[in-house]
């Protein structure tokens, strides 16, 4: 009971921690307000995972202990966090304070109940998939013996380099750390509340994008998820992000086909509303080194996307000075690809 | 895509990947239809989002001159129907939906028009659980059997000093037991055995041939029940492999029979199975 309290704890948590990295940004200038929660939370899950991959990726080639990423870690978030709250609670409390009651529709109730429904699905569904046996056993060994990627996930032997397939993915790390952090079994913690987190995060993303194509009319939103949902459960595939998303959402892949992939056409919806806004190219940039961190199949994947976004929103809105903005998103892109393919071919040998 | 060889499709490979991806479902239709749609009754900034965007992915990634020679550098044959994530495809259909029920004034109507296009979506897709009797409450809080966890108990128990005892599992629990309890060692590596279970998607990596074929030997024993080889070129393998234990089910008694003459002991049963455990050769 203690662990699965400690898990529901984790859940709220980790929400919080995400809505505190999203006003990272405006903690030296600039204001949030203006900003919904739902895109605070959305960016901040971003920058949470894009800070994450400087703290774990060189304390894994260093072979540094899990508790020490794990303390490292702990004590960054808790000061990022505190700063956030010294600067922005009085906001909060007020907007709280301010906020209008107002009654919801059917349409809204409806949605609720299909999330949460999903989220129920999601929290009871058994997944024994052949990657589960990487990527929830990478984040046991890790945790077992106190490091960091260094034993092989499938039969716990020690390795001799660093599995390039999963080299830049510090995702499970993410997971060991919080573990180790919580005392969460790493079973748990994985295929119950990340999957459950994942479905709430990429109904966030498309909230948002509704209230984008929608005009913030907020009923239509609602009808949208609603429909959203019902398209969700029916387009299972084995292939498709949908079936990632209920069927593997502990995994990586499930949150970049779910969450980040969607959050980079939302970023070009808002590119669209203001396409010289140097936060959203920011956000831009962030997206591509946190992908990679959530999984290694993002090092092709998103800058593929960025570029399919951002070149069209060049040519819509006739910006080509923006040009500049999109070679720099994509460059830290090139750069994983790069070392990639060199380690891949033996031409670098990353040995443990 | 293992059901999809880049080798043999070449130039379609891209067709090929778009057509599994959607599976048994119409929905991949329904979104290209979607595009004329948006084409010819979207605002401009719905025009962008939902067709530019492909647009420049059909010109790019979707595009079979441009894509073919990126698979071969980065190797992502297996990988590349993940391209296909990018699309908007739920978004737009639920788009749609939203834009139809609103053409309609009388709130009946509205309710009219999403049941049929409720009814739509369930006909023309593939539910992601199909049986609803295969939805269960999980055993316990780790969605594992009950079993493997009594397994794992046992083996630690009966290890003692040894906080890492290595053992041979049956394929199911096999790739569950290490999410479990990350300090039990593994004979069997999950790729060698989906390889020999006919997986076309996997490789062995750094694994030697000699190693393949000390895995592939148990495999054929546990797995295929295959029972002719002198029991001590078993044991000779479980040395070599350095197997402290096995968790084989109790439905096959030849094998079990086979590992007792192999030098194994059955010291546990969990119910459905029987761990034994392997000290040293048969003299």
């Amino acid at each position: 009971m203690t662990e699965l309290f400690m898990a529901g704890i984790c859940f709220g948590l980790l929400f919080f921690i995400m809505f505190c990295f999203g006003h990272f940004v405006f903690l030296f200038a600039g204001s949030e307000e203006g900003m919904s929660i739902q895109h605070l939370l959305i960016s901040g899950f971003i920058i949470y995972f894009f800070l994450f991959e400087f703290f774990a990726f060189p304390m894994m080639i260093l072979k540094l202990p899990l508790n020490i990423l794990s303390a490292v870690w702990g004590v960054t978030v808790a000061v990022l966090v505190l700063l956030v709250c010294l600067k922005f609670g009085k906001r909060w409390i007020q907007v709280w304070k301010k906020r209008k009651k107002q009654g919801h529709s059917f349409s809204f109730y409806l949605m609720l109940l299909l999330i949460g429904l999903q989220c129920v699905f999601v929290a009871l569904w058994s997944d024994n998939s052949a990657d589960a046996a990487y990527y929830v056993a990478n984040v046991s060994a890790n945790v077992a013996t106190n490091t960091i990627n260094i034993y092989e996930p499938f039969t716990g032997v020690q390795m001799d380099r660093f599995y390039t397939r999963y080299l830049f993915g510090m995702y499970p790390v993410h997971n060991s750390v919080v573990c180790q952090l919580t005392g969460i079994h790493p079973l748990l913690y994985t295929k119950t509340v990340t999957s459950v987190v994942t479905v709430f995060l990429s109904y966030t993303v498309y909230a948002q994008i509704g209230r984008k194509l929608f005009s913030g009319c907020r009923e239509n939103v609602w009808k949208f998820l609603c429909f959203l949902s019902v398209i969700q459960f029916f387009f299972h595939t084995v292939y498709s992000n949908a079936s990632f998303l209920l069927m593997r959402g502990y995994e990586g892949k499930a949150i970049l086909a779910n969450v980040v992939l969607p959050f980079v056409l939302y970023l070009g919806l808002c590119l669209y509303d203001d396409i010289q806004n140097k936060r959203i190219w920011l956000m831009v940039f962030c997206a591509g080194i946190a992908g990679v961190d959530i999984s290694m199949s993002a090092l092709s994947i998103v800058p593929v996307a960025v570029t399919a976004v951002c070149i069209s929103v060049i040519i819509a809105r006739r910006a080509w000075r923006c040009l500049k903005y999109y070679i720099v998103c994509v460059l830290p892109s090139v750069g994983f690809i790069i070392v990639y393919l060199l380690v891949s071919r033996g031409y670098l040998v990353l040995a443990i | 895509m293992g059901t999809v060889s880049f080798a043999e499709k070449g130039l379609t490979f891209v067709y090929a990947c778009l057509k599994e991806y959607g599976g048994q479902t119409y929905f991949i239709g329904f979104f290209l239809v979607g595009l004329l749609y948006v084409l010819l009754y979207g605002t401009r900034k719905e025009r962008y989002f939902f067709c530019g965007i492909p647009a420049v992915l059909a010109l790019t990634i979707y595009n079979p001159f441009f894509a073919n020679p990126l698979i071969k550098i980065m190797n992502m044959s297996l990988e590349y129907y993940r391209f296909f994530w990018i699309l908007p495809v739920c978004a737009m259909l639920a788009w749609i939906c939203v834009k139809q029920m609103e053409t309609q004034k009388a709130m009946w109507k509205k309710s009219a028009v999403a049941g049929f296009i409720v009814l739509v979506l369930i006909f023309s897709g593939t539910p992601a659980v199909s049986d609803f009797a295969a939805l269960q409450i999980p055993q316990n809080k780790y969605k594992v059997p009950d079993e493997l966890i009594a397994a794992c108990e046992l083996i630690h128990q009966d290890a003692k000093e040894n906080p890492y005892p290595k053992s041979v599992f049956e394929y199911e629990y096999n790739t569950l037991v290490r999410q479990y309890d990350g300090s039990m060692l593994l004979t069997l590596d999950r790729d060698v055995y989906l390889l020999a279970l006919g997986s076309n998607t996997v490789s062995t990596r750094n694994l030697t041939e000699e190693e393949i074929a000390q895995q592939n030997f148990i495999i054929n024993v546990i797995q295929n029940q295959d029972v002719t080889a002198d029991p001590s070129e078993l044991a000779t393998v479980l040395e070599a492999t350095k197997t402290d234990y096995l968790v084989i089910s109790k439905s096959s008694e030849a094998v079990l029979a086979y590992l007792t003459s192999a030098g194994c002991e059955s010291f546990a049963d969990t119910g459905s199975y029987i761990i034994f455990r392997y000290e040293g050769q048969v003299k």
